[in-house]
């Protein structure tokens, strides 16, 4: 009995110690979690890799609709495993604006990029701000960044850090690792695209892109055209062409290069002399459209040379040639998407299709070729044909006569299809070490009808034109600007400047005065309606010091337009030119758009990761990549951490 | 003749450049250094003038180079 009594005790202590063992364990677990504040540390504590993948454009109306008809498994599955929410973007909703206020984590008013044109108030001389020449004559460039990218904190902590094609980051910033220059590259020739077409039927006038060729012995002999010469002419460079009935070779410096009828050449390698002892590297590419009965083909942007790069678009300069030595050779201007070909006619859709599915797969083996050798920091990597291809294949015609609304092409839809597969590969390739983001810079909407504020202004009384100005002329450059008379211009796509004495080089307008022209300005424009439906076409126009704050508020426009769906800045006015009507029908191929009221626009934000904020904006990014890789998130960020 | 001065570049450095220069038609290290520098100069000169109808044309054509200009 006595020995079924002192088992019986030490049966209910090995209980009570094992209750009290539970407890602790228990206990302990609560209490470390409550000392480490819960999600936002474990998150910390978790990852030792950020993965960032942009994708310009990705718009969350087309991504909804695409989840929800199964198309897009993947995108499904980051966001069962993480977060999925749309992103708010930034006005103007304009990629080079958008992506580096990402990298920045701050609002334009902080980093000084405002917009695709610039002015200078001197002159009124425009400029394309994301290909920033050091000065008017000037052969280098300046970045266009004025605030802190996240890399530039990241790689000062000594953190590895890779930024592969991120908008806006040409020249490109020194980086604890590589960096590629992405939107900004220019072409040989310091402009944003520039291609040409051989033909050898008749044509009309004397065009830049289109040159007359003629076949002799089925030979022809042609010429190349390469960087500007000191008298702002392209250098020349002698091509010819051997030509069959299907087929030709291209031939440059002794070496061939053959191309099919509906067919794509390999790329060309051009070396254009440019003074003693002095050469350029470029290279493009060929579409043989026909040789019989007519020659035409069409030869892309002459392109730098990664190989041989006459200016720097990697870090370090070498990385270029790296990269073409592990994938080939690749296209190297910012937006080689050749748009601008198929908005001419110089092209047809299936040459367009062809060549963004090319530079789409030069994009995938540069991610792999990274992602393959990535361990510890940063990979950000930015996919951008998107947005060119949407561009020219949106389809939301009759957005204004019907409800039909979206309908999705089925380019678009491929596209969108195309980047779920990749998403597929990258998440069964992650290890739980890695912090994954999927996001894009701005959705997309139609472009219908296109607006030309200087028209509005000069009807609103605001612009003033010399008696030169017959009506008849476009113009651009502010050609026909009375500058004494005028208090307002419009340049950019979203942006008007009031004609400031003492900033504008021809400044009428007094200080005491300017306020009440600026609100005048933004009560005409938000009453303007367009006289062919009716509608409104302004959704709200910004004062410059409601929407930024920051050392650049200075810079920026006085006024920035949030456009309707469906209106955009004409292209001419754009450039400071005029147009017969305020609104035009725009009959462009390029028919879509996305520079509009940034609430018509958001992006998209995937992550793998729980987020503390269903209504992030762009601003967010940047705090939450430095607080995952456990860096203090400096004061001048706006944005705010999403774990 | 013009006036002329002298000026120091390091001895490496004039020999590299005697080096590039055999057999391209200067006849010392004087005259290359002397054509190399009018260039510069040339250049320097250009950038201070006004702005012409060709500059206007190319700042046209770079704007309009950007896709969302056409």
């Amino acid at each position: 009995m006595e020995t079924n009594k002192k088992i019986k005790k030490r049966k209910l202590s090995i209980k009570k110690l094992t209750i009290f063992i539970i407890i602790c364990i228990i206990s302990i677990y609560f209490v470390g979690n409550i000392f480490f504040s819960g999600e936002e540390k474990m998150v910390k504590s978790r990852y030792d890799k950020v993965l960032l993948i942009g994708i310009d454009a990705m718009d969350p109306k087309v991504t909804d609709k695409l989840m929800s008809e199964g198309m897009l498994p993947n995108f499904l599955k980051l966001k069962e495993i993480g977060s999925f929410s749309k992103l708010n973007t930034i006005l103007p909703a304009e990629s080079p604006v958008a992506w580096t206020t990402i990298a920045t984590g701050t609002n334009p008013g902080k980093h000084g990029l405002f917009d695709f044109v610039t002015r200078n108030p001197e002159d009124y001389l425009l400029e394309v701000s994301i290909t920033k020449q050091k000065s008017k004559y000037s052969t280098k460039f300046e970045s266009p960044i004025k605030g802190i990218p996240f890399w530039r904190i990241t790689s000062d902590a000594k953190i590895p850090t890779t930024i592969i094609r991120w908008p806006a980051t040409f020249p490109p910033d020194k980086v604890n690792g590589v960096m590629l220059s992405g939107e900004g590259v220019p072409d040989i020739k310091g402009f944003s695209s520039g291609y040409y077409i051989y033909t050898s039927k008749e044509i009309n006038k004397n065009e830049e892109k289109v040159i007359k060729v003629s076949i002799d012995n089925r030979i022809i002999n042609s010429k190349v055209f390469g960087p500007l010469g000191n008298n702002k002419n392209p250098i020349e460079k002698p091509i010819q062409i051997k030509t069959d009935a299907n087929k030709a070779v291209i031939i440059v410096d002794d070496k061939e290069y053959p191309v099919e009828v509906s067919g794509w050449s390999d790329w060309i390698k051009l070396d254009f002399k440019v003074g003693f002892m002095k050469k350029v590297s470029a290279i493009t590419k060929a579409y043989l459209f026909s040789v019989e009965p007519e020659f035409n083909m069409y030869l892309n942007s002459i392109q730098i040379d990664p190989e041989n790069p006459v200016v720097d678009f990697s870090y370090p300069g070498r990385y270029s040639k790296e990269l073409a030595d592990a994938i080939g050779l690749y296209s190297t201007l910012g937006m080689p998407e050749d748009t601008n070909a198929l908005n001419e006619n110089a092209i047809t859709d299936k040459v367009f299709l062809e060549q963004v599915a090319q530079i789409e797969e030069e994009r995938n083996k540069m991610f792999w070729y990274e992602f393959n050798r990535f361990d510890k920091g940063v990979l950000a990597f930015v996919f951008d044909s998107g947005d060119r291809l949407q561009h020219m294949h949106w389809d939301e015609k009759n957005l204004f006569d019907t409800k039909e609304g979206l309908s999705i092409n089925k380019e678009v839809i491929d596209y969108y299809v195309k980047k779920d597969k990749f998403l597929g590969e990258v998440l069964n390739k992650i290890d739980n070490q890695t912090a994954l983001m999927v996001f894009s810079d701005h959705g997309f909407t139609s472009f219908e009808r296109a607006v030309s504020i200087n028209t509005w202004l000069v009807e609103n009384g605001f612009m003033i034109l010399t008696d030169e100005y017959d009506g008849n002329d476009e113009g651009a450059l502010f050609k026909f600007v009375d500058w004494s008379k005028t208090k307002a211009y419009s340049a950019g796509f979203a942006g008007i400047y009031i004609n400031f004495k003492g900033r504008e080089g021809q400044g009428i307008v007094e200080e005491s005065e300017k306020e009440e022209i600026v609100n005048d300005i933004i009560k005409k424009l938000e009453d303007f309606k367009d006289p062919k439906n009716n509608k409104k076409v302004v959704t709200h126009a910004y004062k410059k010091e409601e929407i930024y704050h920051g050392d650049y508020v200075k810079n920026a426009p006085d006024i920035v337009i949030g456009f309707e769906p469906g209106y955009r800045m004409s292209w001419q006015s754009a450039i400071g030119g005029l147009t017969p009507e305020p609104i035009i029908d725009n009959l462009k191929r390029w028919n879509g758009d996305h520079i509009v009221d940034p609430l018509h626009v958001p992006g998209v934000l995937f992550t793998n990761f729980k987020v503390n904020n269903g209504n992030p904006g762009l601003m967010d990014i940047a705090p939450t990549i430095l607080n995952i890789l456990k860096i203090d998130v400096p004061e001048e960020i706006d944005g705010k951490s999403l774990i | 003749m013009a006036n002329i001065t002298t000026v120091s570049i390091p001895t490496p450095l004039a020999n590299k450049i005697r080096e590039l220069c055999k057999g391209t038609g200067f006849s010392s290290l004087s005259s290359f250094v002397v054509y190399v520098l009018r260039q510069i100069a040339s250049e320097k000169s250009k950038g201070e003038r006004g702005f012409s109808k060709k500059d206007e044309e190319m700042v046209k054509q770079r704007l309009r180079s950007l896709g969302y200009i056409q």
